[in-house]
């Protein structure tokens, strides 16, 4: 089983029998390489002996032919064209070739003695002869030279162009993941290929086709499905996987029924990359520090577009890039989704069910950038009969006041388990901040409902403290909405910080709204009153349309900075309907 | 809109002013004057009365400072802002802990 933790080849133990099945079994050798690079060669030879020799043949028929009677500078200048041809086209060997062969034809039909191979008498033909092998030398030299800087500098500002617009785009694409791959994709049509799929390394190990991008003749249609071919496993002889494990791209100059098989995953895989006609690929890794991240797979379908060590090293660098942007891709969602995870801890689960009593809340955390929110809220039972509802703000934001956020929460859950008043409950809680941070506060405001059965009249009893914050506001079913008590000292920072108790009595269809300043406008000097006003409009509407109204006026309200949290609560006397008899009816 | 802080030595104490919205955006600013001007050990004045929005990082800034010179057993006076930020100290229950003029001239005498 060790053996299954690594990436190395062999086949994993672990792996299910199932998911082998889906490999076909013919998809098993990966073509050997060095092979199909010999074969190229000896097609480029084969072609540069036919140029060079069919070129000296032609002119010598045709010349032959015409029977001139001093032909030998009128030849000599026409054998010189089929040597350019044969250097331009197939390299400077091949021109000297040619003008071997151009070279015997002029002696053995145009020196004198004509028709021999001896060597001339004619002064005039043995200067012709050196000439021409001087000009054909410096011919063909100057040709070839001049064609492979002229190739090799366009290709290197190809190289150079592409990889600044891949560059480019994999720094915009910044941050998502699918993005920045189909950019990826993208960037390579149609500069490098006609088709590229990106594959990536999920978390368990299997590899997944991310994306793909093609352009013409590819039909789109057609490689879109690509996207759904089945995942590969890690110790598939699959020739994606063989790149992943080994770290080492492959290059396949040429591409047979054999290469296919070794990347095709299905029958319908394989079809579908038969379909596409592929004339040379490449499969590249994407390097980074952890290991192979993935690959990316180019291929070609045009007859020019032909792949080799030049095109792969393009590739490897395009790789290189995009590793590094996809590693950053990663580092952030994870450092997201736990910061997301640290931001949902500090929300109750699940919200308590109290008979005849709705709740309901709008909670906005800070999510810009990188930074939490501190605002944090809370509602748990205390009793047969008694509730606690909390709504706090840690001051500043990030990871660390996010653990604060938690400090303060569970602190004030555990004061609750043996301390009934609001006030006793905060001051554990100033006592808890101040010996864990000395730099940082917290603002709550705390409310225990207590409820009370009296016949079939419902009524509670609510004592409310604050720390700092402000007060919580209790809306009668008349429209009338006011303050409960006054805030207190803030908590975290003074040893002797006070805090008092209010009690009010609720009556059915009262409602209780707490808060984080974050709904307030604090740009105007009296933003409660303005809050109280819209409140005032609300008596009489249940929990859920009093959370919306006043959460609708502050993402009204120019609030950039802060994040808000608004909990409101009010007697409704209904209980869900699933729920076993009412246990108080609405007058 | 950012913030103008500046820091005056007076012969007996050193005023610092700031002018425009203290939250976490200017914080880092205000606390690097805050803290240069301290080295002197001279009674602090903290002028908020051209100051027009604090937020809790602002309020947290005002209450270090205020920790810092307790400990370096420096006095610590704050001219009250205009109401949106007396608000804020209102409601953190500040009111009583820390020192607040109405005005400058109030303040430690130069």
């Amino acid at each position: 089983m060790q053996r299954s933790r690594t990436l190395a080849g062999g086949s994993d133990p672990s792996f299910p029998e199932s998911a082998r099945a889906r490999i076909p079994t013919r998809a098993v050798r990966i073509p050997d390489r060095p092979l199909s690079v010999v074969a190229k060669r000896w097609r480029t030879l084969v072609r540069g002996i036919l140029i060079a020799a069919a070129g000296p043949a032609a002119v010598t028929a045709v010349v032959v032919r015409v029977d001139l009677s001093r032909p030998f500078q009128v030849a000599a200048l026409l054998y010189l064209l089929p040597i350019t041809a044969a250097t331009f086209f197939a390299g400077m060997w091949a021109g000297l070739l040619s003008a071997a062969a151009s070279f015997v034809g002029l002696l053995y039909y145009f020196a004198e003695p004509m028709r021999s191979f001896r060597w001339p008498h004619a002064t005039e033909d043995i200067v012709g002869l050196t000439v021409f092998v001087a000009v054909s030398y410096i011919l063909a030299r100057s040709i070839s030279a001049e064609h492979g800087t002229r190739v090799s500098s366009e290709a290197a500002e190809r190289h150079v162009s592409f990889l600044a617009a891949a560059n480019e785009i994999i720094a915009r694409s910044a941050l998502d993941l699918t993005k920045t791959l189909s950019e990826l994709a993208n960037v390579t049509i149609p500069a490098i290929a006609d088709i590229c799929i990106v594959d990536l390394v999920d978390p368990d190990r299997t590899i997944t086709t991310m994306a793909v991008a093609s352009g013409e003749p590819v039909r789109a249609a057609l490689a879109d499905n690509l996207h759904h071919m089945p995942p590969i496993q890690p110790s598939s002889p699959n020739a994606v996987a063989e790149v992943i494990r080994s770290g080492k791209a492959v290059l396949y100059e040429t591409v047979d029924e054999d290469v296919l098989r070794g990347l095709a995953r299905t029958p319908d895989h394989m079809a579908l990359l038969l379909g596409f006609h592929l004339r040379a690929l490449m499969i590249v890794p994407l390097p980074s520090r952890g290991g192979i991240l993935g690959t990316i797979t180019l291929g070609s379908v045009r007859p020019r577009r032909r792949y080799g060590q030049e095109e792969l090293s393009l590739a490897g660098d395009l790789a290189v890039r995009a590793a590094t942007a996809l590693e950053n891709v990663r580092l952030y969602e994870e450092r997201d989704r736990s910061a997301q995870a640290l931001q949902e801890s500090l929300l109750p689960t699940r919200m308590p069910e109290i008979p005849a009593v709705e709740i309901a809340y709008r909670f906005h955390p800070f999510t810009e950038a990188d930074l939490i929110g501190g605002d944090f809220f809370d509602v748990f039972q205390t009793g047969a009969r008694s509730w606690a509802f909390v709504v706090g703000d840690v001051c500043g934001k990030g990871s660390e006041a996010a653990a604060l956020t938690g400090l303060a929460r569970n602190t004030i859950r555990a004061a609750a388990m043996s301390r009934a008043e609001p006030s006793s409950i905060l001051g554990v809680l100033n006592q808890a901040i101040i010996r864990h941070d000395i730099d940082r506060y917290c603002t709550a405001a705390y409310a225990r409902l207590d409820l009370i059965a009296d016949g079939d009249d419902l009524r509670a009893r609510l004592v409310v403290s604050s720390g700092g914050h402000p007060a919580p506001i209790v809306l009668r079913r008349s429209g009338v909405a006011e303050e409960i008590g006054r805030s207190g000292t803030l908590l975290g920072v003074f040893p002797d910080a006070e805090q008092t108790d209010t009690e009010i009595d609720l009556s059915l269809g009262d409602a209780v709204v707490l808060y984080t300043d974050g709904l307030l406008d604090e740009r105007q000097a009296t933003p409660e009153l303005k809050l109280l006003s819209i409140l005032t409009e609300c008596g009489g509407a249940d929990a859920e349309a009093i959370a919306e109204r006043l959460d609708a006026t502050a993402s009204r309200a120019d609030v950039v900075f802060d994040d808000r949290a608004v909990l409101v609560f009010r007697l409704s006397g209904e209980t869900e309907p699933e729920e076993t008899p009412r246990l108080w009816r609405s007058t | 809109m950012a913030i103008d802080v500046s820091a005056e030595r007076q012969p007996s104490r050193l005023v610092v002013r700031l002018a425009g919205e203290l939250d976490i955006a200017s914080v880092p600013q205000v606390e690097t004057v805050l803290r240069r001007a301290e080295e002197d050990l001279k009674p602090l004045v903290l002028d908020l009365s051209g100051l027009s929005f604090i937020d809790s990082s602002g309020l947290r800034l005002v209450l270090t400072a205020h920790a810092r010179a307790r400990d370096a057993g420096v006095s610590f006076t704050i001219v009250r802002g205009p109401e949106p930020v007396r608000r804020v100290f209102r409601v953190a229950h500040l009111d009583d802990r820390l020192t607040f003029v109405d005005t400058l001239d109030e303040a430690t005498p130069s």
